[in-house]
């Protein structure tokens, strides 16, 4: 070959690598995540019961060993319940149990639902029993037994939609420690990260329901503001692909109007972009969620979002006043100050409340310790990359504030953080396992005010 | 083959004339290595930009009668010098320096919703042992994140056609001690490769595949020390399109493209993503062999 067409080669061919390399890079080669919950093809044996009622759910709460079935959920398991929901979370592959409970016809408790390990793609189906006919009896006469060694739930599990088939067996081996209203697994962004298998997308009404039956009982939630001023669920400032689906889907939240971004843009799993309104409602109404984080993004969201906040708490005040004690709720609402910018908007916005006679929302300052204390915040959101600082902890504390580290997935560190730090709560992707080691080897933290 | 590659001697192991009308004849691109039939060089400042090699007994031309052998042809290069990439077996002592960048589109859901990207500095070195051996030493880094490999590697010439079996271990090192951070990541890691070249004459063209290998890996925040969850020795691997044009000033400029699959913890180790799928990336490379 000669220089000439070595050069006439070497340019085509340089040509051609070129453009699929600029394909190669401006094609977006994001991973979807997939997911697939089980379900009972025939609606299962729960369509046949009657449902246990909550009260009788807390009855199923406690620390279990496992007999059966250690390879899907390790050698124990903490079981919480929500409302309709028991929930067996565990520390295998940060793997939980999602169950509906049921007396049968023939005064059976059944407990019926799924598995899965949300950072896999991998589910089933599960279907227990309680084993004891006695204590089977007393749920099915409407009594609310408490938990006791007595409880032993039996049945089993399977794989995908197959029918259960391998034994789970599991008995109640002691109380919970202290949880609610003590220590807060936070559910990051929701529940689950983007790249989990959990069937729900981040910042969505879905999410936060997911993470009622999976282990959290407070929820962190990213704010950003729409062109029109509505402030709405979502984390990123653009609208990626790695969290948004529409031919039409694109530019900034902020360039968007609410109305716009309904029409356009869908969720990984087909849902639409919450309003922070809408979350704090169905937060409420619709899980036992205690604790809510407003993670706020950007400043102009401050002021709009600490508005909700106030009509939220002040409605819940109502409803606790009220003669009617079946809908006395606590949540925790907290107008999360992530940077210097949204602290100014926090002075202004507090500044504007106070004007109109309002008593703005409580505050978590994330970053500087001190500033908490100053700024008559009632919450300390460190990140957890700098350590447990475990003095700046202590100090907070001492000051009458809480500490919620954010955001620990990973299980060693998890454990370092819940037993050297004794925070108030962290935030993860993974409410299942924190839960679980929560429980296994934390100390339930001091109230506020309160020194170790 | 290994006749012709065995009259090919490298450059670098003929001194330099002394002296600076010496040194202005200096790099061998503006000299001829003439050999022998008894393999002796001589080197012989001529005004061409080649190099003329006698082939050995049993070529095709007579030892009396010299080949010319250009700097710019694939073949020379891979048996003199070695590419970087392209499989090669440069002669004892023969040594390649390689500078470059790459790019890492990586998917935004790995990173949190992060979407900036950062480009790597990278650098390969290639080492001639002979008979097809090379030792070889890799170096990507963008501070935050740096990967030190050392390994050997063997190739073969099957005439346009070559391969090449590269086995490398080494560190991956992450640091970062600002931003809100003060985090550490430490983790041996090895990389079998297998590379497969074709020689267009003055374009070495190469398919190298890769197999990214890592573990245990340590972490630590703050004074916290732990591991990850979901850690496996197989974090990943590539499939790589290189073209490394030779030049007539024995250079080569390269490029290249191709896809990275990996753990989300080897392509942004900094957020600690615990998630153990696979994650496919496009990678982007472009530099300059010395």
């Amino acid at each position: 070959m000669n220089s000439e067409s070595h050069s006439f080669g070497g340019n085509v061919l340089c040509r051609l690598l070129a453009c699929a390399a600029l394909a190669a890079a401006t094609t977006s080669c994001e991973a979807s995540p997939e997911s697939h919950v089980p379900m009972f093809g025939d609606g299962g044996m729960l369509r046949l019961g009657t449902p246990l009622t909550r009260e009788q759910l807390y009855s199923f709460e406690g620390m279990f060993d496992l007999s059966q079935g250690s390879d899907l959920l390790g050698s124990d398991a903490s079981v919480r319940t929500s409302n309709g929901t028991v929930s067996i979370l565990t520390d295998k592959d940060a793997g939980y149990v999602v169950l509906g409970a049921a007396c049968l016809p023939d005064q059976r408790v059944v407990l019926e639902g799924y598995w899965q390990y949300p950072t896999r793609v991998k589910a089933g189906l599960v279907r227990l029993f309680v084993d004891s006919p006695d204590l089977a009896l007393s749920l099915c006469n409407g009594e609310v037994p408490l938990p006791s060694t007595e409880l032993q739930l039996s049945g089993s599990y399977g794989k995908g939609d197959q029918y259960p088939t391998e034994p789970l067996t599991l008995a109640w081996a002691r109380d919970l420690k202290p949880w609610r209203g003590r220590f807060f697994t936070t559910a990051h962004h929701g529940a689950c990260e983007p790249t989990d298998h959990c069937g729900v997308s981040q910042n969505t009404l879905e999410s936060m329901r997911l993470a009622d039956r999976i282990g959290s009982n407070a929820v962190e939630i990213d704010v950003r503001s729409t062109r029109d001023g509505i402030p709405v669920l979502f984390h990123d400032p653009g609208l990626s692909s790695a969290l948004v689906e529409g031919l039409f889907c694109n530019g900034k939240i902020a360039e968007l109007s609410l109305a716009e971004l309904r029409a356009n843009c869908t969720l990984t799993y087909g849902e639409t972009i919450p309003t922070v309104g809408q979350a704090l409602t169905s937060i409420i109404n619709e899980t036992e969620i205690e604790g809510v984080y407003l993670d706020m993004k950007v400043p102009e969201a401050v002021l709009p979002t600490a508005r909700l906040a106030i009509s939220a708490l002040a409605d819940l005040q109502a409803r606790n006043e009220n003669d009617d004690v079946t809908d006395d709720r606590t949540v925790g609402i907290v107008v999360a100050i992530t940077t210097d910018e949204v602290l100014t908007a926090w002075h202004a916005a507090k500044a504007t409340l106070e004007a109109e006679g309002l008593t703005p929302p409580p505050c978590l300052l994330e970053y500087d310790p001190n500033l908490v204390v100053s700024e008559d915040c009632v919450a300390w959101g460190p990140t957890w990359t700098q350590g447990p600082q475990v003095a700046n902890v202590n100090k907070v504390r001492a000051a009458g504030a809480i500490t919620v580290f954010w955001t620990i997935n990973q299980s060693d560190f998890l454990n370092e953080f819940l037993t050297r730090a004794h925070p108030n709560g962290i935030i993860t992707a993974r409410s299942a396992l924190l839960f679980h080691r929560y429980q296994k080897i934390g100390t339930p933290p001091p109230l506020p005010g309160e020194t170790e | 083959m290994g006749k012709a590659v065995s009259c090919i001697l490298s450059l670098a192991s003929v001194s330099p004339p002394q002296g600076d009308a010496g040194l202005a004849q200096w790099p061998p691109s503006i000299a001829t290595l003439t050999l022998t039939a008894d393999d002796s060089a001589q080197l012989q400042p001529v005004p061409t930009l080649s190099v003329q090699a006698a082939a050995v007994a049993g070529s095709a031309n007579p030892p009396d009668e010299p080949k010319t052998e250009r700097l710019s042809s694939v073949s020379t290069q891979a048996h003199r010098r070695g590419f970087a990439y392209y499989p090669s077996a440069p002669t004892p002592g023969a040594f390649r320096l390689a500078i470059g960048a790459y790019y890492d589109a990586i998917d935004p859901a790995v990173m949190y919703g992060m979407n900036f990207r950062l480009p790597q500095f990278s650098m390969d070195a290639r080492w001639g042992l002979g008979d097809g051996w090379s030792l070889k030493g890799h170096l990507n880094t963008m501070f935050v994140t740096n990967e030190l490999l050392f390994g050997g590697s063997y190739a073969q010439h099957l005439g346009r056609w070559s391969w090449e079996a590269t086995l490398s271990a080494g560190i991956f090192v992450g640091k970062l001690g600002q931003f809100g951070f003060d985090a550490l990541l430490l983790s041996p890691e090895y990389r079998p490769e297998v590379a497969l070249g074709y020689d267009m004459g003055g374009i070495a063209l190469s398919f190298r595949g890769s197999l990214l290998l890592m573990g245990p890996e340590r972490v630590k925040v703050g004074e916290v020390w732990g591991g990850l969850d979901n850690s496996s020795l197989f974090v990943g691997h590539s499939e790589m399109v290189y073209v490394e044009n030779t030049t007539d000033d024995d250079s080569i400029w390269y490029f290249g493209a191709g896809v990275m699959t990996t753990r989300a913890y080897y392509a942004l180790w900094v957020l600690f993503p615990d998630s153990p799928s696979l994650y496919t990336y496009p990678r982007l490379v472009a530099g300059y062999e010395f």
